[in-house]
């Protein structure tokens, strides 16, 4: 027994570093020497506005409490349990169960200390606001960025209490403890006294460790919760760095769109093709290509409304479709992997068809998107022939001939 | 007619796992293959079905050859997986419909008997739902709709009884019956050895890629005199035949 619990102490440890090194390793991707460098730019700019501001603030404005606690709130919220749990722990440590509340509290204090980071950085920040526009003194700043953090201690414990009881709370219930429990503290802090503040933080940690402390004895845990919790924190994170890099746990997830379904009859008609059913649900649903032709249109669309030169905005808009038209193209291939792509007495012919056709289609509301967009912000009759003939010229070339010619090759 | 299976040398490389299999299931007849793990069922079905191409030999499908006419060939077959596949982005609606479609069936005939079906297996009202994300027993009986509501000729069912609740089983049993009735040639995988005694007309049981006895369950008796007279006792003998050789 006393081994498992040693075991189990140093396995935190151990999931910790590998998750740091996870962690690391995405961060290395996401804060390039060019992103580095943005955001330098971009949080200059913004303390260079704030501090402007803050100089144009009249002492003690009446919103001040309540923007302050609308800070305080959303940020008490950030920086959830970090249990690094994974799915077959639920299998393979079941029966340390009882043992595990070590390993829990080791979580526990991370995830606190992690979340401190963030709170005591807003804190920092709010700073100069709550001496001007909060009148505040610096001790009473500093009781305020206290009581905040032992109000998200409580919170974390509250968190972690959701894992280790049998009845589960509603998805409602916690939000409302969470937000009306933090608005109450807050809204004493500021209203009445930062040392009532204080004292309500305070209390609410002591009831947390007391509960805590007796559910520890009961000594079941909700797995599901825990692990689906989890779970839910990593994809959070991966999403994030998805954006940045490739990250292989990201799967692209399906949405029924039920919008899309009259879209769908139009484009498919009396047509036959079951590649014509496929690709058209596919295109439409799938979240990773759906997203990408969209980013990119949308994109298209605001350049082409800061655009003013006519010949910079047909580049513009010619790339933005080849751009769409290639990353489409490897979706004719999305199927290949399901046995019943092979099974189905259907010929080559008919697939590549199929593709063409919703090709076009998705290529020609892309140009007719970006023509109206262009000639809405430079209307000319001229602008609009240009328009429309470069854009057909290049659907013609790009479909016809360049998009079979790539799909033969590959 | 049904499936003709000649001198099958073939596998996923060039090293084959199948040595020589010949095997024939005629029209009206269900047939078990029967194998340990590794004995090379699912790649028998996964070159009947014409995902792989054989080395050498020839299969034939109602007297169709893959090589020549791969529609018509295909047009033939209705296949239930060892796993369930399905399409991630497809309704349990559009997942049939599409099979429809592709087989180039009768729209609304063939959704009579696909209703039918669904009611059967208690998925009726889940159309509107995506299958992807159903249980691997729900995923299953997808599978044996998607199947069952076709008129195929020749129905390859690959370990179908897996996750599956009792009622299930016995309803795709009935579901086989009457495919058999209508004259459909049947090649069925399974290690639920008490179904397949039950059910099927003949056996083939393959070892390390080749026929090691085929016939009816009488048939094998013959071939194994001194092992009892269960397909099961049968079957072990086979393995502990194995492990000695």
């Amino acid at each position: 027994m006393v081994n498992v619990m040693t075991d189990l102490q140093k396995l935190f440890s151990q999931r910790l570093s590998r998750h740091a090194g996870q962690l690391l390793k995405y961060l290395r991707l996401v804060f390039t020497d060019h992103f580095v460098i943005a955001l330098f730019f971009f949080f200059g700019a913004l303390g260079f506005a704030y501090q402007n501001e803050l100089k144009t603030l009249t002492l003690g404005v009446w919103w001040g409490p309540w923007l302050t606690m609308l800070i305080l709130v959303i940020t008490l919220q950030m920086g959830r349990l970090a249990t690094l749990l994974e799915p077959a722990d639920a299998v393979f440590l079941l029966s340390a169960e009882t043992t595990l509340h070590q390993y829990l509290k080791h979580a526990r204090n991370y995830s606190l200390l992690m979340a401190s980071f963030i709170q005591i950085a807003v804190g920092v920040v709010l700073l100069p606001f709550l001496a001007r526009g909060d009148q505040m003194t610096l001790l009473e700043a500093a009781i305020l960025i206290m009581t905040q953090l032992i109000t998200k201690a409580a919170w974390m414990n509250w968190q972690l209490q959701q894992g280790v009881q049998q009845e589960k709370h509603s998805i409602a219930q916690v939000r409302l403890v969470n937000w009306l429990g933090a608005i109450v503290i807050f809204g004493l802090s500021l209203f009445v006294s930062v040392w009532v503040g204080l004292i309500a933080a305070l209390l609410a940690l002591s009831a947390s460790i007391a509960d805590l402390g007796k559910r520890w004895q009961l000594g079941q845990l909700a797995w599901q919760s825990l692990i689906t919790n989890e779970n839910g924190r990593m994809m959070v994170l991966y999403r994030f760095f998805n954006l940045f890099t490739d990250v292989p746990q990201v799967k692209a997830t399906v949405r029924r769109r039920r919008y899309l379904d009259p879209l769908w009859k139009l484009v498919i008609g009396h047509s036959t093709n079951p590649y014509l059913f496929l690709f058209t649900r596919g295109l439409g649903r799938d979240s990773d290509t759906f997203g990408l032709i969209t980013r990119l249109t949308v994109m298209g669309m605001i350049i082409l409304i800061f655009l003013t030169n006519q010949w910079a905005s047909l580049v513009v808009m010619l790339l933005a479709i080849y751009l769409i038209g290639f990353q489409l193209l490897p979706f004719y291939r999305e199927y290949e992997g399901k046995v019943f792509t092979h099974l189905f007495p259907v010929t080559k012919g008919q697939q590549l068809s199929a593709f063409k056709t919703v090709l076009t289609d998705v290529l020609t509301i892309c140009a007719v998107l970006f023509v109206i967009v262009d000639v809405a912000v430079n209307w000319s009759w001229l602008r609009l022939l240009i328009d429309v003939v470069a854009m057909a010229a290049e659907l013609i070339i790009f479909i016809g001939w360049y998009s079979g010619w790539r799909l033969r090759k590959s | 007619m049904g499936i003709e299976v000649e001198h099958l040398v073939g596998g996923y490389s060039q090293v084959p796992v199948l040595k020589d299999v010949s095997f024939s299931v005629a029209d009206g007849e269900v047939v078990g293959l029967i194998g340990l793990n590794g004995a090379g069922k699912s790649t028998t079905i996964n070159h009947i079905i014409g995902l792989l191409t054989p080395i050498r030999g020839h299969i034939q499908l109602g007297g169709v050859d893959l090589k020549t006419d791969p529609s018509a060939y295909k047009q033939q077959i209705a296949y239930i997986p060892e796993l369930p596949v399905l399409y991630d982005e497809l309704t349990l609606q559009e997942t049939l419909t599409l099979t429809m479609m592709a087989y180039g069936l009768d729209v609304e005939k063939t959704w009579i008997r696909a209703h039918e079906l669904l009611k059967t297996f208690r998925l009726d009202n889940k159309l509107n739902w995506f299958p992807a994300n159903f249980s691997k027993g729900m995923r299953q009986k997808v599978m044996i709709v998607n199947a069952f509501m076709t008129n195929a000729k020749v129905f390859i069912i690959d370990e179908p009884f897996l996750g599956l609740d009792p009622v299930a089983v016995h309803d795709l049993l009935q579901l086989i019956e009457e495919a058999r009735g209508r004259g459909a040639a049947v090649l069925m995988s399974t290690h639920v050895l008490a179904n397949a005694e039950k059910y099927c007309d003949r056996f083939i049981l393959l070892n390390q890629g080749e026929v090691k006895v085929s016939g009816t369950l009488d048939q094998l008796r013959a071939a194994f005199p001194d092992v009892g007279g269960s397909l099961d006792d049968i079957y072990l003998a086979l393995a502990n035949g194995e492990r000695n050789d």
